[in-house]
């Protein structure tokens, strides 16, 4: 399985690709200095550092991830208890990708509504969503690149009322042992575990899942219920990012 | 529970801990500015009938002085003090009634009180000088019988205004604001024991027993604060 990229995808998705992959845009221009933006920029490249750790780093001893499975975690599903992480997985990649990392985002969030979809203009090219559907089965998955050398997406494409019930296991691990085959890192965003079951069955392909909570939204109860479910999925969870969804 | 993690769950609702006692505050000191005006006076009343006899500790000149109070609060003392006020001068367009309605006493002994109770505190002060000025010709008039001694008045303390309670209003503010202090954090813990939501990293990493690689969000300034930084309005 390839994941081939095509060409232009700027047109297609020039708000979210353009300015999150490093390319410097008019928006950049107009907050050039920004501190803020900075300052979450460090944050995740904290996190990624947090990542890239896992399974080259011993454990501390009684901690709170002591006694989980140690391995590297090439790739990561991202998944929020109640809240969208399109965000967190587009910054997260971008992280890696300007760490020189070949990196393959792939937005699995199928139900998303355009707005808050890494592909807010979709509709003028396929994804995910096309590609899962699609009965042939040498159609190469619709992987675009960005402004980043490192960087390409896989944008939801349109969105899917009945999420990957639809979609066979197979086609699916093929895609990430495909990706997985010629990037360093594949991220995958996934619909929020208290909405929708998507990410569950995505869970057993991935190398982990960072579960994001949202302080001051997310309760303890839907957490844990999030955390058991993931783990009965026969996911590995590496860790917790908070994040607030915006 | 460390101190430090008691005043985390109180800040988190300071708007619960701070805002309550800030309303009963304002509430108290709203409440007083709307309290009347008093004056007041005190006098000595001495009334030289001598009636003790040894070993009778009765003392018929302090059963008058029991009339006291109700003298002062007369009509016929209200109208002493309504002739007493100079036209144009503060009270002066008051009716006898109204007076009257504004005039109370009470009595220790051979000290009588006479209490004026005003929204005007002109008004009060100008009453109360009145009513100290025509006390011992009322005092002699209906406490004293014909061709007896006339009884002795002296004032011991000059008419004054405040507010009703005023003495006590500072200790009552702060007892009340300190009360609601505690409510207020009270509230603030219940609140805190019964929301479930996780907050602080430490929680969530208790909860789930999982680590928190990073807290990704913007900083709570982050908002506002884009356009102060660039030296503009967000």
């Amino acid at each position: 399985m390839t994941v081939p990229t095509t060409s232009d995808p700027r047109r297609a998705y020039p708000a979210s690709v353009g300015r999150l992959s490093g390319e410097r845009t008019d928006w950049d221009a107009a907050h050039e200095g920004d501190l803020v933006d900075r300052l979450v920029t460090e944050r995740y490249r904290a996190l990624r550092a947090a990542i890239e750790a896992i399974g080259r780093v011993p454990r501390a001893p009684g901690g709170p991830d002591d006694g989980a499975p140690v391995g590297e975690v090439h790739s990561l599903l991202v998944v929020g208890v109640d809240l969208p992480v399109a965000m967190v997985g587009l910054r997260l990649a971008t992280a890696f990708a300007q760490a020189g990392q070949e990196t393959l985002l792939v937005d699995a969030d199928l139900r998303a509504a355009r707005e808050r979809s890494l592909a807010p203009a979709a509709g003028a090219a396929s994804g995910l969503a096309d590609w899962l559907r699609a009965e042939d089965r040498d159609l190469p998955c619709p992987a675009y690149p960005t402004g980043s050398p490192h960087l390409a997406l896989v944008p939801a494409g349109r969105p899917v009322e009945a999420g990957f019930d639809t979609v066979r296991d197979d086609r699916w691990s093929a895609l990430l042992r495909g990706a997985r085959a010629e990037r360093d890192r594949v991220v995958v965003v996934a619909a929020p575990l208290a909405a929708v079951a998507d990410a569950l069955l995505l869970a057993r392909h991935v190398d982990g899942a960072l579960l994001a909570v949202a302080p001051g939204k997310t309760t303890s109860s839907a957490a844990v219920r999030a955390r058991d479910a993931l783990r009965a999925a026969g996911g590995r969870i590496v860790g917790v990012v908070l994040d607030d969804g915006r | 529970m460390e101190l430090k993690r008691v005043l985390a769950v109180l800040m988190r609702r300071w708007w619960l801990v701070f805002g309550l006692p800030l309303a009963v505050l304002v509430g108290t000191v709203l409440l007083s500015s709307s309290q009347p005006y008093v004056g007041t006076f005190r006098a000595s009343v001495l009334i030289p009938t001598d009636t003790e006899e040894t070993g009778n500790a009765e003392r018929p000149e302090l059963m008058v002085m029991d009339d006291f109070a109700q003298i002062v609060s007369s009509e016929s003392f209200a109208a002493n003090v309504a002739s007493r006020l100079q036209p144009g001068t503060p009270g002066s367009d008051l009716s006898v009634g109204e007076i009257q309605r504004s005039l109370s006493a009470d009595r220790r002994g051979r000290i009588g009180t006479v209490n004026v109770t005003r929204d005007d505190r002109a008004e009060a002060l100008a009453i109360a000088l009145a009513a100290n000025a025509v006390l011992p010709d009322v005092v002699n008039r209906y406490m004293v019988a014909q061709g007896e001694p006339r009884a002795t008045v002296q004032t011991i303390d000059q008419p004054s205004v405040a507010r009703l309670n005023a003495d006590s209003q500072t200790v009552i503010l702060v007892v009340q604001t300190l009360v609601a202090l505690a409510v207020g954090a009270g509230l603030a813990a219940l609140a805190a024991a019964l929301d479930e939501k996780l907050y602080a990293e430490d929680e969530v990493s208790a909860a789930l027993g999982l680590p928190v690689l990073a807290d990704v969000r913007a900083p709570r300034w982050g908002r506002a604060g884009r356009g102060w930084l660039r030296g503009q309005r967000a």
